[in-house]
């Protein structure tokens, strides 16, 4: 792919690739969202989707198996449901139940279905639920004062547990529905699905920045143990690990020497073995945790 | 003897696979090759770091050391991420590829190769601790020969790989990294997958080869620039061999198992002829020296002994011989006598580097390994390790038998040949591992029970964001194959990587479900069908769609889809006209040729049970469709009729049968004549399921009104109600009519 110049008119947000790597999606303060067919090293803006009225802060592709499916989060306090079909794109819903801005938005693991993870400036967080017929079932609950900043779906796995008494296994399979949240509060916060009250109770809060969390992202791979990384206007990322799905999470401070700027985001690789961090300095620094547990840096991208 | 030509004097460079210094400049970011991008990347003077420009420099949105928002994402595939800016001005997307990436055809051919080393093994993947009485020695010197023999392929494979990229000045760090890790492989191999080969009759041969191999590609010392300037060290007042530069030359040549080079410099240098004419006790030592260094015995270790003996002779004879020499020259030959007699005073003298004694002391002392951490200290001892060579530290360790610790520079090196060292390593029985039984395994994941396993299953979820579908059959199969990791943690792994597979031909479906059927997948399985599904609507290819959907045990989708074509269907009042469903629901398509249209075989693997229950209504409305054509209304009015008793019919597409067909065709006729007990069938129906308020019901009733149909928007009245009471009467008038 070379460089799309001019994709916007206004100061970019995110741009995010979809699950094959095959279309990007950007957005924009001028509140629209662009969609691109990357092919090889060529890119095709293939629609111009209008709908918020402020700017647009995050966008995110649904998994395949739904379809073509964006969702777009705006200042406007709405999020938008965008789907795709026979080239046509339309909005098939509208998700408003913030009173301010809403500023991360996530898909869950196809596991959980069509649901969506939304964080807002008015401190809330809702996960909201498509279902095939229709119905909209939202979940909104207070999680950091001041704002929410950034949420992120842990991995869907599955958790073994005791048996109730009475019920000949000794252990049941349950599924372990968790996601993050980071907000102005400075805090780091894991809540997890109760199925019987269908709501998300807070499950640990996690106390490692001095500053506002700017972006949390919880490692995509299952296969080890959970790794979160947080990164803050503080300039530091830490690396929050729990070796059993209940265990304590300890904090890891990705580097003991503070970023030379804010860090904006974190992201992990598809394998969950890379930590990409982009911060104030204009570098994307590249972390690899090595053999020996610690973390190493394994390259950068400068400006 | 006469002067050989220059060239033959010198140590073939070329041969060596090594790159001048001169073309060691880092390219032009346009010439970046296809598949690479390592080579627009910087390091940091300070960490040592990998940097790499977001842009060609022209196109920098900002200046070096300004501040800005820039925010980055890993995308699903390595090569294709995005960063940009969020600041004022800054409307570009940058594509970022993944330093150090390297996607290029010839390394995917690589990683294959060295995959299907691997995979050969087959059981001696595993090491197996010998257990007397369990494990017979057969059976354990077979294990050695095939992991020996997988290390030399392994070796040879990446020189070749290596040999592809040299011509390529586009390559080079990259060059230099696999050179450095053939150089530390080279070493590996010479300690740990030779002497115990069961081919006993090859292994000193092949032991001093890989020695002399390690020793001078590793460095490619002495370069023909600093022999051509010890040659011209000669004047007419001072010969070439007078100057202890010709013989630091000579034997640091002699030190490295250079045998023919070192007998080219004697020659070149005219020492023979010199000394014939002046000292016949000397130059009968040369004569025999250069003899002995001719038939230096690679092959035979008891041919060693005796050639050892001689040199012992050789030196003593001439240390008590009267010469006719000046003392400096006598000096400097009694010198690479001692050293070739395995000296260790001369040997460690004459060494510039660790690694030129060590060897030294491998081919002229005494040859064994088990003398090597011996060697290795007095070598260190005298010449330090150089830091800055990552090789030099690991050849070390492997000396010293920590294999452990190379694996993570092999790693920073290329982590393609690094995991699949570490599989052979561990094969081999030099790693630490926990061999514990599947069950008895403390952790059950894909990265536990070895440094191996955790090398081996990173480098295979590396793969598969390599956008390369070629090498997820490698991931699969590491993963696959990685020994004393659980069954189900394989699957795990499997399960979570294949829902990524980017399918797009029928042969990569298959290869998918495969890996599906294989390890017990079914919910992978029907995730990729739904998702076959979803993308078979956008299109518009909805039978093929419905066929995947109910493969995905996604039925009520199947049912949902059966019913909007049972919907289209009746609301264009005729067969919708795709070959695939009509020959679904009808009994056989004929063309005009008289043959099937579609074959049985095709219909059978197209159409699941839950299609054909899903799509019976469409079979039934299809041939009334039929029977009206033909002319048999008594046949069609039985067809509707099951239709309309059809318990699990939609309300609104009773309201559609009775708007579209019923009342106009049999209803509106007084002349048509239907029996009472069909009536109050009718009837019947219309009391539990029409519904008048329906929304959906009403929405179908206003599609049916809206058609650019004449006939039927003048029979039909505006509203559901007013159509429920024309029906009524008329039913009553049906009734009416039969009991008259």
């Amino acid at each position: 792919m070379v460089t799309i110049t001019n994709a916007h008119n206004d100061v970019i947000h995110d741009a995010i690739l979809d699950y094959y790597g095959k279309r990007l999606a950007t957005c924009s303060s001028d509140k629209t969202i662009k969609i691109f067919e990357v092919e090889g090293d060529s890119h095709k803006l293939v629609e111009t989707l209008i709908g918020h009225e402020g700017p647009v802060w995050r966008v995110d592709w649904a998994h395949p198996k739904f379809g073509t499916i964006l969702a777009s989060c705006s200042y406007d306090g709405k999020v938008i449901i965008w789907r795709e079909e026979g080239g046509k794109w339309a909005q098939i819903a509208v998700h408003a139940v913030h009173s301010a801005s809403v500023n991360s938005i996530q898909w869950a693991p196809h596991e959980y279905g069509v649901m969506l993870l939304c964080g807002s400036s008015d401190g809330k967080i809702s996960v909201v639920e498509f279902k095939e017929n229709g119905a909209v079932a939202p979940i909104v609950f207070d999680a950091h004062t001041i704002g929410v900043n950034s949420v992120c779906w842990a991995p869907a796995t599955i958790q073994e547990e005791a048996a109730p008494a009475g019920e000949g296994n000794v252990t049941v399979q349950k599924e372990l529905r968790r996601f993050v949240s980071g907000g102005a509060d400075n805090l780091v916060k894991i809540w997890k699905y109760d199925a019987a009250a269908q709501t998300y109770n807070l499950e640990d809060t996690l106390d490692g920045h001095s500053d506002w969390v700017r972006d949390v992202a919880w490692s995509p791979s299952v296969l080890l143990r959970s790794y979160i990384a947080s990164v803050s206007q503080d300039k530091t990322c830490v690396i929050w690990t729990q070796d059993k799905d209940n265990g304590a999470w300890k904090k890891t401070l990705l580097q003991e020497d503070k970023f030379p700027d804010v860090l904006w985001r974190a992201s992990w690789s598809l394998s969950g073995n890379i930590l990409a961090l982009s911060g104030g300095d204009n570098k994307v620094t590249l972390w690899k945790e090595n053999l020996e547990g610690t973390w190493e840096p394994a390259g950068e991208v400068e400006q | 003897m006469g002067i050989v030509q220059n060239n033959d004097l010198l140590m073939d460079v070329d041969a060596m696979d090594f790159v001048d210094d001169s073309s060691s400049e880092i390219s032009d970011t346009s010439n970046t090759p296809v598949g690479i991008a390592d080579q627009s990347f910087d390091r940091d003077p300070v960490t040592g770091e990998i940097s790499m420009k977001l842009t060609s420099v022209c196109e920098l949105p900002l200046r070096k050391g300004e501040l800005g928002h820039l925010k980055f994402k890993l995308g699903p595939v390595a090569s294709s991420n995005v960063a940009f800016l969020t600041m004022e001005n800054q409307h570009t997307i940058y594509p970022v590829r993944i330093p150090r990436l390297d996607t290029s055809a010839r390394f995917s051919e690589y990683i294959k190769k060295l995959f299907e080393i691997y995979e050969s093994l087959g059981d001696d993947r595993a090491y197996s601790i010998p257990t007397i009485g369990v494990i017979n020695t057969d059976s354990q010197n077979e294990h050695v020969a095939a992991v020996n023999l997988a290390m030399d392929a392994l070796v040879s494979e990446l020189e070749m790989f290596i040999d592809a990229l040299k011509e390529d000045d586009r390559y080079l760090t990259r060059f230099l990294e696999l050179e450095e890790s053939l150089t530390i492989l080279n070493c590996l191999r010479l300690n740990y997958f030779i002497i115990d080969s069961p081919d006993s009759e090859s292994i000193r041969d092949n032991f001093t080869t890989s020695l002399l191999k390690w020793v001078n590609r590793s460095d490619g010392e002495p370069n023909s620039d600093y022999i051509e300037q010890v040659f011209q060290l000669a004047s007419p007042e001072k010969q070439v061999f007078e100057t202890s530069f010709f013989w630091k030359l000579l034997n640091q040549l002699l030190l490295r198992g250079l045998f023919q080079q070192a007998v080219g410099c004697i020659e070149r240098s005219e020492l023979i002829p010199y000394l014939e004419k002046t000292c016949d006790v000397s130059a009968s030592a040369v004569i025999n020296l250069v003899q002995l260094v001719n038939q230096y015995p690679l092959e035979n270790a008891d041919t060693f002994r005796e050639w050892k003996s001689l040199t012992l002779e050789l030196s003593q004879n001439f240390a008590n011989s009267e010469t006719d020499i000046g003392t400096e020259l006598r000096g400097y030959l009694e010198d690479t006598l001692l050293l070739v007699s395995g000296n260790e005073d001369k040997i460690v003298r004459y060494s510039r580097t660790w690694y030129e004694s060590f060897c030294g002391f491998l081919l002229y002392y005494i040859p064994s390994l088990e003398l090597a951490p011996e060697y290795l200290e007095i070598s260190l001892k005298n010449n330090p390790l150089d830091i800055t060579n990552s090789w030099e530290r690991s050849c070390a360790d492997i000396i010293k038998g920590s294999v452990y610790s190379i694996l993570p520079v092999l790693e920073s090196l290329d982590a393609c040949t690094a995991s699949f060292t570490a599989a052979l390593v561990e094969a081999k029985g030099l790693l630490e591992t926990n061999f514990a039984n599947e069950l008895e395994q403390s952790e059950d994941n894909l990265f536990s029970n070895g440094m191996a396993n955790y090398m081996l299953s990173n480098f295979a979820l590396e793969l598969c964001s390599m956008d390369d579908k070629s090498l997820w059959p490698v991931a699969i199969g590491i993963i696959s194959l990685v020994p004393s990791v659980s069954t189900s943690a394989k699957k795990a792994a499997i399960s979570e990587l294949l829902e990524h597979y980017p399918f797009k031909t029928n042969d990569d479906i298959e290869w998918l479900l495969s890996v599906c059927a294989q390890w017990k997948l079914p919910e992978v399985a029907k995730s990729v069908y739904t998702m076959l599904g979803t993308s078979m609507i956008n299109e518009g290819k909805t039978i093929e769609a419905m066929t995947n959907f109910s493969k995905a045990g996604k039925f009520d989708l199947v049912k949902d889809f059966s019913w909007t074509l049972f919907e289209a269907s009746a609301l264009q009042g005729s067969p919708l006209g795709d070959e695939i469903l009509d020959s679904i629901v009808s009994t056989g398509m004929l063309d005009s040729n008289h043959n099937m249209v579609i074959s049985d075989e095709i219909l059978d693997t197209l159409v699941t049970d839950a299609m054909r229950q899903a799509l019976a209504p469409y079979a039934v409305l299809f041939r009334f469709y039929d029977a009206q054509q033909q002319g048999n209304s008594d046949l069609a009015l039985e067809l509707l009729m099951l239709l309309i008793t059809f318990p699990y019919l939609p309300d609104c597409y009773f309201v559609l049968l009775v708007c579209k067909f019923l009342y106009p065709i049999f209803l509106l006729n007084d002349s048509t004549v239907i029996d009472e007990a069909t009536v109050l069938t009718i009837m019947n129906a219309i009391e539990t399921k029409w519904n008048s308020i329906d929304e959906k019901s009403q929405n179908i009733y206003d599609e049916v009104v809206s058609k650019d149909d004449k006939d039927l928007r003048t029979v039909l009245p505006d509203d559901l109600d007013d159509l429920l009471k024309r029906v009524r009467q008329k039913l009553s008038f049906k009734l009416c009519q039969e009991f008259m």
